[in-house]
């Protein structure tokens, strides 16, 4: 079950899209937000809330990668290692988060603040490298200014 | 003009150096198959979108530069096309080549060898060596589903069971997990399927990741020996099946089979629900109760005993004592020679069947207001509606491929109205009326109203007129606190101007406590819509039975008792007297009254089980109990039989041959697929028959056919047209039974708005259970296994002010008993409303009811005066 505040959230979401299949990804967000993962309770949830079949939320909750299905740390930090961000050496901010945080790819901080995914091309190839957490997006990262930011996640 | 349109679709193109004309539009793919030529797929299913996934079906076409898909290639005037060349199989191999580097090659242990599609096509395009050496893909096969195991590491991701799962059945129960070379096909838990068990998924599997459990290691399609179609008989659908017997004679499985009514579909008691004609419990010999014990005896004995018990009772009381219940699970033959023992041998008209509780009333009045040609609609024509609306009916447990029909509709495009009650449309509705029970029939009476102040009914139909005249209904506005009234118009207002309306209704219409009013404002409502009528059968053959004469009031053909000309011929044919016209004889719950006042002292009960069946079944049981003599024919010891004093032993619908007639009113054959003990029913009652002194002499079920079409003219016509291989349902385009015949005189007494019947408390709906719906799904072991608990389930706000918690042990009580349930809290549920698991099990769901018989119909329509509960401790 869903708190009563994502229900609340979602329903307004629900009236942006011109049906329910539109606003699933938004409402997995939230529940997401709320919950912190999205067990199969709340994908039920979100299907019942937006009259989907359960499999099909289930469906499109595994095939993206900012879903989690199991619990993770209170912020999901997506750091990009595609082309451009590689290039501009995301991969030595990696070794900075491992060493400032303790976070490795694919696994949750020791306390569980944070947990690290490389993420696919978040379309800032313009202001490399990029990260978002949760849904804010971070550019133009450089070694300092990672641990600057993060420091605001609590 | 129809002409030139079919000029204009008509489309010429050269397959392989042949010219073939095709009407379009159509794929490459399907205007190759319809002159026989195969193009190899994986991924393409008919009847649903094309999906262009597996590549298999690659094609060259002139004037293309590179080879094309053929499931998702319009056909287009002038293609040429080739479909096997070196350079398409060079492709093909390539294609297999990468299906194959995950592929186990199992095949020895693999349930689907020998018609595996991946198996025929390595061997055809030969790719036998892989140039890729990847490690094999390797994750347990997942066998915690009770039914379906599912392999992951031979799926070579084709979904085309999770496309037939939301596009064709529209469950949406299994769907790709995942991404890239982790994706698997799952359920939603990731292990129970949890789903309709339509068996859909496992039919289209091209490979074997998809696998029945009813057969795991023990098929192999090789071992098929004779094959047989025949029809399902678990409800009144028809859906044809396909049965593969082994060469020992057992039987190996049932499949759907492409007949004109389910078109490869089926339900979970068609795919799955066959295991209960091997069960251990089948009676396997005659029964005769001795020193209040049942104990076997021979056929010879039981008959002579069984004969000599009906003439005893006959001759010391008359043939009023006497009665008997038909089945809709038995064949036209069956209920033929019942009806004819009764009034022929024993003079009785006490006949009935649990058709009573739906397809009797709703018949007589629908079909005799509109004409019976306007009660029937092809199941299939459902899914080309533009606006369907259920009358406190869910078709996909009441007959589950007309509700997949419905979903197909929606899934077109179609405005599905749910009136009341119906779960299985939960995904595929655009609006649900859900009034309270005690004004549902009044809201719709105001639908009608609404439906009537913007369209006017049109054609010359005296009768409907004269009913619109004259039938009282109340407005939208004086429903306005059960209804919104925006609503009603507004739905009024969707079927007003929708050219191809469905409407659909079963027992519960039949069963309404407020009587034949509401059949006729459905009746008016179809008139006006001039809509399709769906009436929901619930057994296979109610149609069947009705037009044999088990009613009684009817006689074979049917003709009613009074027609003189009926009553002459039959007499004449039978070389018998009939009951006397006057005779009025007993319907349904009357022949329990009567039994229970001692009027009926012997009843003959062939395939029901009363006992089980019928609301207030405590009373039932009581007069069951009060009878000098119970005949129960059946296959299984029901509560019934276990209160008989003579049982014999049937057979099922899969040991035997005879006829159906489904609700869409077309004729049916079943088959003998295996052999069984016990006597088909038919033959038992022929024996019974001679030894009555009728003239029988019926050595085949066939030879009770040729005496049905002597009876029944339009038998007669349906007959011929199967054998002209069109299964044609009656009545036959511009043939009878487009006359209204119903007397109008005898509903005048029913014109007026019924008074709402204030309850206290709360309402209490019985939901049907998709997968046990009687005895024979009882005994079926697959069904057992994914049949879920009986529930209570209520709204957030019933439970909290009854203080209920999910799981707690609800005790429900009426002034007729009391029911142990748990509860279930779901909080997007009406207000005030309880729904109750109707699993027909001994636990008693029916036992809590009273009834009223509805005038006219004398069907039995369930209702409580007080309704409480309690928690359990």
């Amino acid at each position: 079950m869903l708190p009563a505040e994502a229900v609340s959230q979602i329903n307004n979401t629900l009236e942006k899209y011109p049906d329910s299949r539109s606003a699933l990804l938004p409402a997995l967000y939230i529940a997401q937000r709320h919950v912190g993962h999205l067990p199969l309770d709340a994908l039920h949830a979100v299907a019942t809330l937006l009259d989907l079949p359960d499999a099909h939320v289930r469906g499109v909750a595994s095939f993206h990668v900012m879903f989690r299905d199991s619990p993770g740390g209170r912020h999901l930090v997506q750091l990009c290692t595609n082309v451009s961000c590689m290039l501009a050496a995301s991969s030595g901010l990696l070794d900075v988060l491992k060493e400032h945080f303790g976070l490795r790819p694919g696994a949750t901080s020791p306390d569980n603040r944070f947990t690290l995914l490389e993420g696919e091309c978040i379309g800032e190839c313009e202001k490399v490298p990029a990260m978002l957490v949760d849904s804010d997006v971070h550019t133009g990262l450089t070694a300092e200014s990672i641990i600057e930011i993060l420091a605001r996640y609590e | 003009m129809n002409n030139m349109n079919n000029m204009k679709n008509m489309i010429t193109l050269t397959i392989n150096g042949k010219k073939f004309e095709v009407k379009g539009p159509v794929k490459v793919l399907e205007a190759a198959l319809q002159n026989n030529i195969h193009i190899p797929t994986m991924c393409y299913y008919p009847k649903i979108e094309s999906f262009g996934g597996c590549r298999m079906c690659l094609v060259r076409v002139e004037g293309m530069y590179r080879l094309q898909a053929s499931c998702s290639l319009n056909a287009e005037d002038g293609m040429v096309v080739e479909t096997e060349t070196p350079e398409i199989h060079v492709a093909r191999k390539a294609m297999l080549e990468f299906m194959l580097i995950n592929h186990p090659l199992d095949c020895p242990t693999c349930d689907k060898a020998g018609e595996c599609d991946l198996q025929d096509f390595s061997v055809l395009y030969g790719a036998a060596e892989g140039r890729f050496h990847e490690r094999k893909r390797t994750e347990p096969e997942s066998t915690k589903d009770p039914l379906i195991v599912r392999n992951m590491e031979r799926c070579i991701m084709c979904t085309k069971c999770t496309r037939v799962c939301a596009e064709l059945q529209g469950a949406s129960a299994i769907n790709v997990i995942g991404r890239g070379k982790h994706t698997s096909i799952e359920p939603f838990s990731g292990s129970k399927f949890d789903c309709e068990y339509c068996g859909a998924c496992i039919i289209a599997c091209p490979v074997g990741s998809l696998m029945s459990k009813l057969h795991r290691h023990n098929y192999r399609p090789w071992d098929t020996g004779e094959q047989f179609d025949s029809t399902c008989s678990y409800c009144g659908v028809g859906c044809g099946i396909h049965m593969q017997i082994r060469e020992d004679g057992t039987l190996q499985r049932l499949i759907p089979a492409e007949s004109e009514v389910n078109q490869g579909l089926l339900c979970a008691r068609g795919f799955f629900g066959y295991e209960y004609i091997s069960s251990p419990s089948r009676l396997t010999s005659p029964l005769i109760r001795k020193d209040g014990k049942l104990v076997p005896v021979s056929w010879q004995e039981a008959l002579k005993y069984v004969a000599s018990r009906l003439k005893e009772i006959r001759d010391a009381s008359g043939g009023k004592s006497l009665a008997a219940l038909a089945s809709p699970k038995c064949t036209i033959e069956d209920n033929y020679l019942l009806q004819k023992l009764m009034r022929a041998g024993l003079g009785s008209n006490n006949i009935d069947s649990s058709a009573r509780m739906g397809l009797a009333g709703l018949r007589r009045i629908v079909g005799g207001l509109l004409g019976h040609a306007r009660t029937v609609s092809y199941v299939s024509e459902m899914a080309q509606s533009d606006a369907v609306l259920t009358v406190c009916s869910d078709p996909v447990t009441e007959a589950p491929v007309l509700g997949v029909r419905v979903r197909n509709a929606y899934d077109s495009g179609a405005a599905v109205i749910t009136f009341g009650h119906a779960p299985g449309l939960r995904h595929h509705r655009s609006v649900t009326m859900q009034p309270r029970l005690k004004e549902q029939w009044h809201v719709l009476g105001a639908l009608l109203s609404a439906v009537l102040e913007i369209k006017k009914p049109s054609g010359s139909r005296e009768m409907m007129q004269e009913l619109l005249g004259t039938l009282m209904l109340p407005t939208p506005e004086d429903m306005d606190d059960a209804m919104p009234r925006e609503v009603v118009r507004k739905v009024a207002e969707t079927l007003a101007t929708s050219a191809n309306v469905s409407l659909v209704a079963g027992r519960e219409l039949a069963c309404s406590l407020a009587g034949p009013w509401s059949i006729m404002v459905f009746a008016a409502l179809a008139h006006v819509l001039e809509a399709k009528v769906y009436l929901i059968s619930e057994g296979p053959n109610e149609h069947g039975l009705l037009d044999m004469g088990c009613e009684p009031d009817m006689l074979p053909g049917p003709a009613p008792m009074t027609d003189a000309g009926a009553r002459r011929m039959i007499e004449g044919l039978w070389d018998a007297r009939l009951p006397s016209e006057k005779e009025k004889g007993l319907s349904l719950m009357e022949i329990f009254e009567a039994a229970g006042a001692g009027d009926v002292k012997g009843l003959y009960v062939m395939g029901e089980n009363p006992a089980r069946s019928l609301p207030d079944s405590g009373f039932v049981t009581d007069a069951l109990a009060k009878l000098d003599l119970l005949v129960v024919q059946d296959i299984f010891m029901t509560e019934t039989a276990e209160l008989a004093h003579v049982v014999l032993p049937a057979k099922t619908w899969i040991e035997r041959k005879g006829t159906y007639i489904n609700m869409e009113r077309r004729l049916l054959g079943i088959d003998a697929g295996v052999g069984a003990e016990g006597k088909e029913d038919w033959s038992i009652l022929s024996e019974l028959c001679e030894a009555l002194g009728l003239k029988a002499g019926y050595k085949r079920s066939d030879d009770v056919f040729s005496e049905v079409m002597k009876v029944s003219p339009y038998y007669c016509e349906l007959h011929a047209s199967n054998i002209r291989g069109e299964t044609c349902k009656w009545p036959a385009e511009g043939g009878d039974g487009h006359e209204a015949i119903l007397d109008l005189k005898a509903l005048r007494p029913y014109l007026d708005i019924p008074p709402v019947v204030e309850g206290d408390g709360f309402d209490i709906v019985l939901e049907k259970p998709l997968f046990l719906n009687g005895t024979t799904a009882l005994h079926s072991d697959a069904l057992l296994r994914i049949s879920k608990e009986p529930l209570a389930r209520m709204n957030t706000a019933l439970a909290d002010s009854y203080k209920i918690r999910p799981g707690d042990t609800l005790r429900f009580f009426s002034e007729r008993g009391e029911i142990e349930i748990k509860a279930h809290i779901d909080p997007y549920l009406p207000d005030n409303t309880v729904y109750l698991t109707d699993t027909q099990e001994s636990a008693g769901i029916l036992k809590y009811f009273r009834y009223n018989k509805m005038p006219f119909t004398n069907a039995p329509c369930k209702y409580t005066q007080k309704t409480g509960l309690k928690r359990g401790e």
